[in-house]
């Protein structure tokens, strides 16, 4: 089933285009990362998907409604960030109690197992704990709801790295447990890769591609020797990346249509290197000028 | 997906969830009625005429201040109600527009009822500071002693136009959350209405002040309320949170 699609959504703050065209569906039950630059529009997507946003143009369902001012899909959804205000009043003992009534599926066990393992004060507020703390305690949130659809917006700011693995650990242990559609934007796609069963790649507003991790990482091909050997080799190769070292080597990633690897090695001075995702994606999603050390070649 | 859950359930929750984190509320209302009473010790009005035999000195006493004050309270709780924290911890959970403002009117409606009973009991505590800090002759007794159905009637009126003015202080919340000017056009509005036809603000204070008819008076003040809430309702219907 596909519980969120977008038709053609576009969404605009004044001039600027914040997403653009975007034409993409989520199916149940996966877990799927949303990756993309600063400013890609990932935050922007998340909460049209909430349904806290309008599109401007184009169309978006998640649960076959319309998200916006809907209680149904309101009552489906978790969105987790580091937005979240609770009221002055409440402890955080007494947010978890109060945020259970909310919804059907909060597994209170799990909620206070979190709290305790990451040793919170009860009798402390929300709004007096560190920034990584208030992640955690949000992402404590989110965890418990078991939502049909959970969105967590860079839920890792501020968590330290024990943190963090802690945390992507319990969010797979408890998909694994309870699968439910579960959707991670993160700027750190090195940690997330793992746990990821689909990426969707922004790239200014625009689907960059949307595949799942292993396709993803059968995607690309690194090759680094000397410079002319590379570029012949590469004829009519698309290519994503190309970096230069000293001495006339030339480091060039390729797209994989269908090579393999023996090809290659006939070459006893090329040198086939795996791509990380991480690069991958900032190959994918960079700008075509060269990257930083154009600045400085200047 | 779950599919029971209508409106009403939703806003029943948000609701007590609301009046758990508002509680401290009651203790702003109890400070302000206070320093009321306190102001109010002085009386609001005194007059004294002397000749060469005699020499009199009337004071006024009443519980006015107290319920102004109370409806200034009532009008910022409104205002809170609708200010971006709040509307950010309502989208924080489960929510729509409308849940969101059931929710905001019930809790204004519980304030309501808090506010017109706590100030017309106010007043008896007034009273009973002038019992024993004046000699009884020197009390005129008119109204002094309360009879059951006045302090019903009080309690009723007050309820009322603390309604009003909620109603009025939301839809002031919601214009503000529009387009911040209106922090100014608002009152400007109402000074502009009354330079420009004086006659249209003191009719419609007639309007809601001078009823006579306390059934008349509830209906006018419960449908105008009503409409103003379904206005800021409507106003905000299309509005986008958490930008």
């Amino acid at each position: 089933m596909t519980v969120i699609q977008g038709e053609n959504l576009t969404k605009s703050y004044g001039k600027t285009l914040a997403l653009d065209n975007l034409t993409f569906q989520i199916e149940e039950n996966k877990l799927t990362g949303l990756i993309g630059r600063n400013g890609a529009g990932k935050t922007t997507l998340l909460k049209l998907i909430a349904g806290y946003l309008k599109p401007s143009r184009g169309e978006i369902n998640v649960f076959s409604h319309n998200p916006f001012d809907s209680l149904q899909v309101s009552a489906n959804i978790i969105f987790i960030d580091n937005h979240m205000a609770f009221p002055t009043a409440f402890s955080l003992d007494d947010i978890l109690t109060e945020v259970a009534h909310y919804y059907q599926n909060w597994n209170a066990k799990l909620a206070h197992g979190l709290f305790d393992y990451f040793s919170f004060n009860p009798k402390q507020r929300h709004g007096s704990l560190s920034k990584g703390n208030q992640s955690t305690f949000n992402m404590i949130i989110g965890l418990a709801a078991r939502c049909p659809l959970t969105i967590f917006d860079e839920p890792t700011s501020g968590m330290d790295s024990a943190v963090r693995k802690d945390f992507y650990r319990a969010l797979l242990k408890d998909y694994l447990e309870y699968p439910r559609t579960i959707i991670l934007s993160s700027h750190l796609l090195s940690e997330v890769e793992d746990i990821l069963e689909d990426i969707l790649l922004l790239r200014d507003g625009t689907k960059c591609l949307h595949q799942s991790v292993l396709e993803l990482k059968e995607y690309a091909l690194g090759l680094k020797g000397p410079k002319q050997t590379v570029l012949e080799r590469l004829k009519g190769q698309e290519i994503l990346h190309t970096e230069e070292f000293a001495q006339g080597s030339l480091y060039a990633v390729i797209k994989n249509q269908g090579l393999t690897s023996q090809q290659f090695l006939k070459h006893e001075d090329l040198e086939l290197l795996p791509v990380s995702l991480e690069d991958l994606c900032i190959y994918l999603t960079g700008n075509a000028k060269g990257g930083i050390d154009h600045v400085f070649k200047q | 997906m779950s599919l029971n859950n209508n409106l009403l359930s939703i806003a029943s929750r948000q609701y007590v969830y609301k009046l758990k984190a508002n509680s401290s509320g009651v203790y702003s209302l109890i400070f302000i009625q206070v320093l009321a009473l306190l102001f109010s010790l002085s009386g609001i009005q005194s007059m004294s005429s002397v000749s060469e035999t005699l020499r009199v000195n009337v004071k006024y006493f009443s519980a006015d201040i107290i319920i102004s004050f109370t409806f200034i309270w009532i009008f910022f709780m409104s205002l809170r109600l609708t200010s971006i924290n709040s509307k950010t911890m309502d989208f924080t959970l489960v929510t729509n527009r409308l849940s969101s403002h059931l929710s905001n009117i019930g809790l204004l409606l519980t304030t309501i009822i808090f506010g017109s009973i706590s100030s017309s009991l106010m007043g008896f505590v007034l009273k009973i500071i002038m019992y024993f800090a004046f000699d009884r002759s020197q009390i005129g007794v008119n109204g002094f002693y309360p009879v059951f159905s006045d302090i019903l009637l009080g309690i009723i009126t007050t309820g009322l136009y603390m309604t009003l003015i909620a109603s009025m202080g939301y839809l002031l919340g919601i214009l503000i959350q529009i387009h911040v000017l209106f922090v100014v056009l608002y009152p400007a509005a109402l000074f502009g209405l009354e330079k420009v036809n004086p006659q249209m603000l003191k009719l419609s204070f007639d309007f809601f002040a001078s009823e006579t008819s306390p059934l008349l008076f509830a209906i006018r003040i419960i449908l105008s309320s009503l409409i103003v809430f379904s206005l800021s309702c409507l106003l905000s219907n299309r509005m986008e949170v958490r930008k």
